[in-house]
Parts: structure tokens; sequence; C-alpha cells
């Protein structure tokens, strides 16, 4: 056990060191969710335990949205799984270095998993082999990221009712998903899909229960999928 | 109550999608290359959506406030000429502030 104390310390520091960067962007999108929470006029306490369940700000987001729509039950849930999907993409890409974990390791890590901690992490495993400091970076990364998520939800919670009036807090809600979306369009098929996604949920906004992001984001993805296929390789 | 019940269900769903491939990929699955490329267009298809129905529609209607509008122009550019989520979000709601401080909604 203790020719695994330099592995594991060195895989920790690493992780969250590599976290430190990104709780720039982290901490003001948690206090944006924290103050959403506030504007949304639900019960903090359950607004900040999404915070520790889903732990994703953009389908967390997102169901606030839907739930100051009244939106149904199975709409506001889909909704947030959809949206989360992408970390199945991570997950595949992922796996093969999660493989050597114990199982135990496997099981847990994954809650941690978030879009920053899953890039930090493939940039990582590129260059490190041993899967004890592999395991320990992803934790040390992921724990990093969340603690200052928590951090930033409970403080927008906080500050939410002391923000003066004369600051638009529902923009914060579109603006978030906006600075997310803009990253996302790589190329040709991705743009593609936010067009269509972003057309289709605006055609179809009579739709009830916010049923037209979930049309838009199956237009999207169908759409982007074709101009995927036929573009020139 | 059901606040709750709708966190811990997306949470419990969540965590499932974030396991998947890690999990089945131990017991020696492996994903089709076409899947895991239609997967990446989710992340702007979806997002894509949300932004226009927060920004665009208020209640059903198009929504009128141009300053929101030149707040999520001014957040584009910044992070697309940037990349940092939080320039474009601090700009975008300094801009949206000024604006409205100025009598335009």
């Amino acid at each position: 056990m203790p020719m695994l104390v330099p592995a594991v310390r060195t895989g920790l520091a690493a992780g969250v060191a590599a976290a430190v960067p990104m709780a720039v962007a982290t901490f003001p999108f948690g206090l944006a969710y924290g103050v959403g929470v506030t504007a949304a006029g639900i019960d903090p306490w359950a607004g900040a335990a999404a915070s520790w369940t889903v732990l994703a700000g953009a389908a967390q987001l997102s169901m606030l949205s839907l739930i100051e729509r009244d939106a149904s039950w199975v709409v506001i849930v889909a909704a947030a799984l959809v949206i989360n999907l992408r970390f199945a993409l991570y997950s595949v890409a992922l796996a093969p270095a999660f493989r050597p974990f114990p199982a135990r390791w496997r099981v847990g890590l994954p809650y941690l998993m978030t879009d920053q901690t899953a890039a930090l992490s493939m940039r990582f495993f590129g260059d490190e082999r041993d899967p004890v400091v592999r395991r320990w970076f992803f934790l040390g990364a992921g724990l990093g990221i969340a603690v200052v998520w928590w951090v930033g939800t409970i403080v927008g919670l906080t500050l939410g009712a002391a923000i003066p009036s004369s600051i638009d807090i529902a923009f914060t809600v579109p603006l978030v998903f906006v600075v997310l979306v803009v990253p996302t369009l790589v190329d040709a098929p991705a743009l593609t899909a936010a067009v269509a996604g972003g057309g289709v949920a605006l055609a179809s906004a009579g739709l009830p229960n916010g049923l037209n992001i979930l049309a838009g984001a199956a237009a999207g993805v169908v759409a982007g999928a074709i101009v995927d296929r036929w573009r020139p390789v | 109550m059901r606040l709750w019940g709708l966190f811990v269900t997306a949470g419990v769903g969540t965590y499932l999608i974030r396991a998947s491939a890690i999990l089945a990929v131990g017991h020696g699955l492996v994903i089709p290359a076409g899947l895991e490329r239609t997967l990446r267009l989710i992340a702007p298809a979806v997002l894509a959506a949300i932004s226009a129905n927060g920004l665009l529609l208020d209640q059903g209607a198009f929504n009128t406030r141009a300053s929101w509008y030149a707040g999520a122009a001014l957040a584009i550019w910044i992070v697309a000429r940037w990349r940092s989520a939080s320039w474009g979000m601090a700009g975008a709601m300094a801009l949206v502030w000024l604006l409205q401080q100025a009598g335009i909604r």
C-alpha cells in the first residue's frame, strides 16, 4: 500500500491543479444557476440539491426553465436527460482508460463526470499510463470542479435575493445556453444541428409542455447527421 | 416534493448515462463509430433549441427585448473570439444592464 502513495499524490495533485483554471468558468455558471433558482421562485433547498444529484449546469438550467413554464414532469426529466446524453460520448471515450480500474472506482467516478473533467482527463490520459495516477487525477479534477459548482450554487442562492432589481436576472438563463452552444459549433454538421434545432424549436413553439425543445433537438440531430453523411471526406 | 422527485430522477438518469459505456465496456461492449459521430451532434442541437426558446420567445410570442439580443450577440462574439464563457457572460450582463439603464428594454 505505501508503494501507491506517490502515485496517489501525483494523480490527485495534478487533477486538482488542472481543475483550478476551470473554476474561473465554473463558479459564475454555478452562481447563475443559484440566481436562477431564486428567480424561478422554487424551493431553494430542492434547487440546490439538483447541483448534488444532477451535477450538470445545462440540464439543471433547462429544468428550471421548463419548471417556470409549467411543463410536465416527464418533459422536464426527458429534456434534462437528452441534454446530458453528451455524457455518453465522454463515457465511450474514457471507457478504455477506466477498464483497469477496480470496480468500485468504475462505479463511483462517473458521478463526477462533467464537460470539464472529461476534457481534462482525456488530455491527461494521453500522456499518463498508470491507472492509479489516472483514477486519482479524475477524482481530483472531478471533485475540484464539483466543489466549485456547489459553492457557486450556494453563493448564487444567497446573493439572489440581494441582487438589485436593476440587474436582469432572467437574462442569465438563456445567456448560459448561448455561451455553451458557441464552442460546440466546430464544423458544418454541428452548425446544421444547431440551426435546425433552434429553428424547429421556434417553429413548434405552440407545442405544450416544452415539447418544442425536444422537437428541435431531434430535428437538429437528424439534420446534422444528414449533412455529416453527405459532406465530402 | 415534486421538485425533489424531479431532481433525484434526473440525477439517477444522468448518472446512468455517465456510467453507461464505462460499465458496459468493462464487460466487452464495442460502440459503433457511426453512433459515436451522431452522439456528438446532440450538444449543439439541444443547446441551440434551448437558447432559441429562452432568448427569442416570451410566453409563446416573440421576445421584443432588444437589450437581450444585443447582450447575446456580444456573448457569442466574446466566446467565439476568446473561448471564455465567463467573460462572455460578464460582458453580456454588463451590456444588458447599460442598455436597460439607458431605457432600452
